[in-house]
């Protein structure tokens, strides 16, 4: 068995790394630009004048390492740039890709682009003025022109403009294009200064990074959030787990009666019923002052409560806002958990163990806890191992209503404003705890029913 | 079943609940909310609500409206203010407004006498001058350094620590309100090694990317940007009359009342601070917010969506607890037209008459009662109506006139010649039909509904509009390559003059900023520039109204509305007023009469 999860463990952690590596490669490729979210996130507007947009796009690129290639290699066609992540703007990388492809000359696409980006940074700092403004929306509109016209368009701006430098720009022409370099592939190695490098010595020393948005640290922000997550979770399981056990025993020992099957339609009128109907409901009920005045609406302290009130004050004060929240999380999995084990509890009331223990005369109660119960534990512990990384998952949509500072309110915080570094650490924790329940629950399968066993001999699994 | 009765006791109280909470009469007896107190005092707390945590308390960086509440004016001040019913400059930390030199680039400023640190030590020309360096510092990256370019020098009197020279590099019409409106930091504390004495204001404008480089810069800016003055109570410290006195991520911040503040000594309406503690409750969900509110365990809510405010309005015990207020904003929102498409998109918007027609297919009036339920402004240029000398009131509002419209796509050769319900025209030898997108930040109800509008209005006169809610980190970068047909934009301005460059100049399309309609030709950049640089009040204002006209002939957006921002505060807070400038209500200045205290002494 020891041998079994040391062999777990290490099939883990190549697990973790294409982990950390799908989330990774998830992070870089969300829609809409980064650069341009982290600088409407410090307020900055681009185009204010005197400013000039593409020169503070750039800095802000650099800023963020975006100016990086993102792994140790990558494995191209033979007439793809291997310089891209050199490019600032995702409509520009767009460009010079279609470009290099359409004439199998990356390296000399990738000249042609930086000359013509210098040309236009160098423009960018001039004093604005209608000519100015004129050639540079010129070249802005290359971009837009097929490849042919390229050269035509840049005589064009040269004999217009006369400005000295659009003499040397130039793309190659057709005659030096290069057909057969698209089936050539090329494998590319970067070195060790990568994205992907970085973030992982980070991660692995420790340097989580620091949240873009608030700039504090993502390690101090994860705990915070954490635990009220993971208590109100907890608490919710607890509630779940105490009134779907009983219940679910109850169905099944009075299977079939109507008690039994009005508590099941109670149960689903309940699990059809939306959490956030029922949470404003809730808060509605006994919140609001409407009907009830007894317990708080949101958040997880009194607005008065101080480091000076005692413990106990405290405690209590925490206890009354956790309430409505657990309940609320709660009540959706009562239908759920008591139906599987009532389920199981009706097979194994029905085994011959039990008919063997009844005929010799245990009451039925004995039976039913005694005998019966552990042999149904199996579908609770392979649901407790998926419910580890749910327990801090939160809800984004019951921490709001609530106000619970929790992870789920984090994460939708983290998402919406292309907070990166606090991204790729949530992924990474529901990833890892994910792994971990698992784990969990295959070590509780051996103690529930000793039949089951880890050995290499006899592998249960 | 004890659970089970529970169970059916919550859902048939909810069922009781919905059937009973609209009809609950006013209780009678004498106001509740009575005071004979006519003069306020400092005492209780006026507990806010706010929809979303703060970023930081740094006042060279934050940029949330939320973060700004909290500070300006609370924690930090600067030398000058707008007066929130005049709109006129007035002094806070300066003794006066600035003497300005003839030639209008020099500003004299002279700090009170009074005002002090909160060590005691009196606030002086040297933490004005370390605040702009601050601000200046390359790798601090304020988001001020663009509004202080300006600025060349500053010059402190040698006989005189409270005053200083401003020197600019050219005359400007705002030029004493952008150097009056930013935030001055105490230099003891946030510069206490003294990093920033060896570097020159000059050297920090030109010599910047050298400069990004010095270990002192670095080192300054490392220590500055940390956390501790971010966000921690004994570190975010300025001149004002409340200082932080507790921040509980996620749920709440809590500025306390200084007890010697210096400017009691002071008997300005601005120095006005009444409540003993300003408590902002950060509760993320609206409705929660509202169901607090109406259990009074919020004394003030704001920004609340028209649909609920009108919920509010109709509701008789919300009236009994609570002023319901409104106040125009300088906010406006708008449908940019894609003018230069390039070959991304159709060129559709390249015709004026064509974006006329669209122009008349929105019926504004329509969206505003509908979908605002009346709160807010029909609008007909980008000047906001509240700045009345600039405002030109000739231009009356486009009103809602499909025929005309059709009448006008005709004219520009859109018909529909092939009997598909859509116009086409040729373009460049290919059929083009007239379908278009309209784009829209995902989330916002009233955006998608007032393109859903529009789109049907559009179709029966032969135009296809396809309403897209993009998310606002997409709209950007779609804004940013101009790769849109209509796009759904609001922007903000201050009560200080107009300033039209970032919404129409040509720089700001190549730029990526406001302009992503692609407006403007030399012409229009000249008037602009005109704008820019005229002094005289009078005559800039003249200009200011004809640029609208060209605006108006021109019709690049659909101008759409400034809508109002909605709140309801507490009838036991006394000496609330709405003002046009942001937040929308002077916290400080409300005051809790005596009786009517709810946690002084918790």
């Amino acid at each position: 068995m020891r041998y079994y999860f040391i062999r777990r463990l290490l099939l883990a952690i190549p697990g973790l790394m294409a982990l950390a590596l799908f989330s990774f490669w998830l992070t870089l490729n969300m829609p809409g630009d980064p650069v341009l979210t982290a600088l409407n996130q410090e307020g900055t507007r681009l185009g204010e004048d005197p400013f000039n947009g593409p020169v503070h796009y750039t800095a802000k690129w650099k800023e963020l390492h975006l100016n990086h290639p993102v792994f140790y290699f990558s494995l191209l066609r033979g007439d793809e740039v291997d310089s891209l992540f050199d490019v600032p703007f995702a409509s520009d990388k767009a460009w010079v890709s279609n470009l290099s492809s359409k004439s199998g000359l990356p390296e000399k696409v990738m000249q042609f682009y930086r000359n013509l980006s210098a040309l236009e940074y160098e423009l960018f700092q001039q004093e604005s003025d209608s000519t100015r403004n004129a050639l540079l929306t010129g070249l802005r509109n290359l971009r837009d022109e097929p490849i042919s016209q390229l050269n035509p368009q840049l005589i064009f701006l040269q004999n217009t403009f006369n400005y000295p430098a659009l003499g040397a720009l130039r793309f190659p022409g057709e005659d030096s294009w290069d057909k057969t370099r698209v089936y050539v592939p090329q494998l590319v190695w970067y070195g060790s200064d990568n994205l992907f490098h970085h973030w992982l010595v980070g991660i692995i020393l420790g340097n989580w990074g620091n949240s873009y948005r608030d700039g504090r640290p993502v390690l101090d922000k994860l705990p915070e959030a954490m635990k009220w997550t993971v208590l109100v979770n907890g608490l919710s399981l607890i509630l779940a787990f105490g009134v779907s056990i009983p219940a679910g025993v109850y169905a099944a020992r009075r299977y079939g009666s109507l008690r039994e099957r009005s508590l099941n339609a109670i149960w689903f009128v309940l699990y059809s019923l939306p959490s956030f109907w029922v949470a404003t409901l809730l808060i509605l009920f006994f919140s609001s002052g409407l009907v009830l005045d007894i317990l708080p609406a949101g958040g997880i302290s009194d607005i008065r409560s101080s480091e000076a009130w005692p413990w106990y004050r405290r405690l209590l004060d925490i206890s009354r806002h956790l309430i409505l929240p657990t309940f609320a999380y709660a009540y959706g999995s009562f239908a759920y958990l008591s139906g599987q084990i009532r389920n199981s509890m009706i097979e194994n009331l029905q085994s011959d163990f039990v008919r063997t223990g009844r005929a010799k005369g245990l009451s039925e109660s004995v039976l039913a806890w005694k005998h019966a119960f552990r042999n149904s534990l199996l579908p609770l512990i392979t649901i407790s191992g998926q419910i580890l990384p749910g327990l801090i998952g939160g809800s984004v949509i019951l921490e709001t209503i609530f106000s619970i500072p929790g992870m789920g309110l984090l994460a939708w915080q983290a998402l919406n404003y292309r907070d990166y570094p606090l991204m790729i650490a949530l992924f990474m924790l529901s990833g890892l705890l994910t792994l971990v329940g698992l784990l969990l629950s295959d070590m509780l399968y051996p103690l529930a029913d000793p039949r089951i066993r880890f050995d290499t001999n006899e592998s249960g699994r | 079943m004890s659970l089970k009765h529970f169970l059916l006791s919550t859902l048939l109280g909810g069922l009781f609940l919905v059937f009973s909470s609209c009809g609950n009469d006013a209780s009678k007896g004498e106001d509740p909310f009575y005071s004979d107190q006519t003069s306020p005092e400092v005492n209780d707390w006026l507990v806010v609500h706010q929809l979303e945590e703060p970023d930081m308390l740094l006042p060279t960086h934050y940029s949330t409206v939320s973060a700004d509440m909290l500070c300006t004016g609370n924690i930090f001040q600067s030398l000058l203010q707008y007066d929130p019913q005049t709109l006129q400059p007035v002094p806070l930390l300066a003794a006066d407004r600035a003497v300005i030199s003839e030639d209008g680039k020099q500003f004299v400023f002279t700090i009170r006498e009074e005002a002090r640190w909160d060590n005691g030590m009196p606030v002086t020309a040297q933490d004005f001058i370390t605040t702009l360096k601050i601000i200046r510092n390359p790798k601090v990256n304020s988001r001020l350094s663009l509004y202080v370019d300006f600025i060349e020098d500053v010059i402190a009197d040698d006989s005189n620590p409270k005053r200083f020279t401003v020197v600019t590099a050219n005359a400007g019409i705002n030029h004493e309100m952008n150097i009056g409106d930013l935030p001055i930091l105490p230099k003891y504390h946030y510069d206490s090694k003294g990093l920033m004495d060896q570097f020159t204001l000059q050297q920090l404008k030109t010599e910047a990317s050298k400069l990004a480089a010095n270990p002192d810069i670095e080192a300054f800016a490392k220590d500055y940007l940390s956390e501790k003055f971010r966000r921690e109570k004994d570190f975010v410290k300025g001149s004002g009359p409340y200082q932080l006195s507790e921040w509980v991520s996620g749920q709440q911040i809590v500025l306390a009342r200084k007890k010697d503040w210096w400017g009691d000594k002071i008997k300005a309406e601005n120095f006005q601070a009444w409540p003993e503690k300003l408590l902002f409750r950060i509760i993320n969900d609206m409705n929660t917010a509202i169901l607090e509110l109406k259990a009074q365990r919020l004394d003030l809510a704001f920004a609340i969506r028209p649909n609920m405010f009108r919920e509010l309005e109709k509701n008789p015990e919300v009236s009994k607890n609570f002023q319901l207020m409104r106040s125009d904003m300088f906010v406006y929102s708008f449908v940019g037209m894609n003018m230069k498409p390039g070959k991304k998109r159709k060129p559709l918007f390249t015709d004026v008459k064509v974006r006329k027609a669209m122009q008349l297919l929105l019926n504004v009036d329509k969206a505003i009662e509908e979908f605002v339920f009346g709160y807010a402004r029909r609008i007909s240029g980008p000047v906001p109506f509240l700045k009345k000398d600039e405002y030109n009131a000739s231009l009356a509002p486009i009103n809602f006139n499909a025929d005309e419209a059709r009448k006008l796509l005709k004219e520009a050769g859109w018909e529909d010649s092939n009997g598909n319900g859509t116009l086409d025209k040729m373009i460049e030898g290919k059929r083009v039909e007239f379908e278009v997108e309209f784009a829209y930040g995902q989330n916002v109800e009233v955006r998608k509904n007032i393109g859903l509008m529009f789109a049907e209005d559009a179709r029966k006169a032969g135009v296809k509009i396809n309403v897209v809610g993009y998310e606002n980190a997409v709209l950007r970068e779609k804004m940013a390559n101009h790769d849109f047909d209509m796009m759904y934009h609001s922007l903000s301005a201050g009560p200080g003059p107009t300033d039209l460059k970032e919404q129409f100049h040509t720089d700001s399309w190549l730029n990526g900023g406001f302009n992503f309609m692609g407006f403007g030709n030399p012409k229009t950049d000249q008037m602009l520039n005109d704008i820019a640089s005229e002094t005289n009040p009078g005559q800039r204002a003249d200009k200011v109204k004809q640029f609208q006209e060209v605006i108006y002939n021109e019709a690049p957006c659909i101008f759409l509305l400034s809508s109002q921002n909605l709140f309801a505060v507490s009838k036991r807070i006394k000496g609330a007023q709405t003002t046009v400038i942001r937040p929308n209500f002077m916290l400080s200045r409300m005051w809790i009469p005596k009786n009517l205290t709810k946690y002084s002494g918790a």
